[in-house]
């Protein structure tokens, strides 16, 4: 058994409530949610309010001054961060619909909302 | 109970930072035991040894250092944020051929598996975002 | 139970809204920072139905005063110091911050 196979996990609930590229606090929740799978800890990431914008289809940033973040979304699978969640009502607010997502999530109205974060022993917000 | 703080922003021209430490002192004050505070994207700046605060002003980087030589807490600076911002180590400065470091003693720079750690040895972890 | 700090102006951006459709009625909401701003105006009446479904409304007393706001605070919003917001998180397993 690896020291790994024997630390203790504890839930996490990273929340991103900010739109990207504008600030850059949304690629840093997804390093977050990252970093927490990689030690193997049971990660979730909701997409929150403007958060949910990180989940649009079609990113192309300028490549010598911005990383796409749509790509970085599309690795969260490998790096074990498969627990995605976006607010349904934001998504509709924005104009998005599932098929306008880089990737699926897990839509979530106001009772699963309350749900996910009940369900989790600590909420980081980035 | 153990606690772990998250720190978001600069101690310059955001309040949040203030606020942690101010909760930092009163939970140590009321007996229980602070681990580590965990700087993250603007927050490196608190860890920064080159500010110049001016006479009234709190010198928050000097009250972290404090803080941790009396009380032994960990302060750590994600080293992607740190970077990034040119908070840096001598290993750092030399490793990226730079004149000096910047990042004030009493902290270290180290990677989000220290957030990782503190949130699974620690009873409470508060974030200080904003 | 969890406490719900909250530390930007409601009139800032959608925190306070996303935060009131989360909060469940055992948790405790503390406003802190410029998040006090929504003890006063309209955010007083969303606050007063957070805890008539028996929400706890607290806020931190220095920073309503250093707002000039401390004398117009709702009865039901309880004021703490930095022991009280201490207290808060001990007896709160989850902390969500709203910013």
């Amino acid at each position: 058994m690896s020291a790994r196979d024997s630390a203790p996990r504890r839930s996490v609930l990273v929340v991103c409530r900010s739109a990207p590229y504008g600030r850059s606090r949304a690629r840093d929740a997804v390093d977050v949610a990252m970093a927490f799978a990689a030690f193997d800890q049971p990660v979730t990431l909701l997409f929150l309010g403007d958060g949910v914008l990180a989940l649009a289809a079609g990113q192309r940033p300028a490549a010598e001054f911005s990383r796409s973040l749509e790509k970085l979304l599309g690795t969260l699978a490998d790096y074990g961060v498969e627990e995605l969640h976006a607010d349904a009502a934001a998504l509709a607010a924005r104009g998005l619909d599932a098929q306008a997502l880089a990737l699926p999530v897990r839509l979530a109205g106001p009772d699963e909302l309350r749900e996910l974060f009940a369900a989790h022993e600590r909420v980081l917000t980035v | 109970m153990i606690f772990s703080l998250l720190v978001q922003e600069s101690a310059v021209g955001r309040q949040s930072s203030h606020a942690a430490y101010r909760f930092a002192r009163e939970l140590i004050a009321h007996g229980h035991t602070l681990y580590r505070v965990f700087f993250f994207g603007d927050g490196v700046h608190n860890s920064t040894r080159l500010n110049c605060a001016p006479g009234g002003e709190a010198d928050l980087p000097a009250l972290w250092q404090q803080l941790a030589t009396e009380h032994g807490v960990d302060l750590v600076s994600c080293v992607s944020s740190a970077l990034r911002r040119g908070i840096i180590d001598e290993r750092e400065a030399v490793r990226h051929a730079r004149e000096a470091a910047s990042l004030r003693e009493g902290f270290e720079l180290s990677g989000l598996g220290q957030l990782v750690e503190a949130c699974i040895r620690s009873d409470r972890i508060v974030d200080f975002g904003g | 139970m969890t406490l719900h700090i909250l530390s930007a102006s409601p009139f800032a951006g959608s925190c306070f809204e996303e935060c009131r459709r989360v909060i469940a009625a055992d948790d405790a909401l503390l406003l802190t920072g410029d998040g006090v701003y929504a003890a006063i105006g309209g955010g007083a009446a969303v606050l007063q139905e957070l805890h008539a479904t028996g929400v706890a409304i607290v806020a931190l007393a220095e920073d309503c005063a250093a707002r000039g706001i401390d004398a117009r605070l709702p009865e039901f919003v309880a004021t703490v110091d930095y022991g009280g917001f201490v207290d808060l998180a001990v007896a709160h397993p989850r902390t969500v911050s709203w910013f």
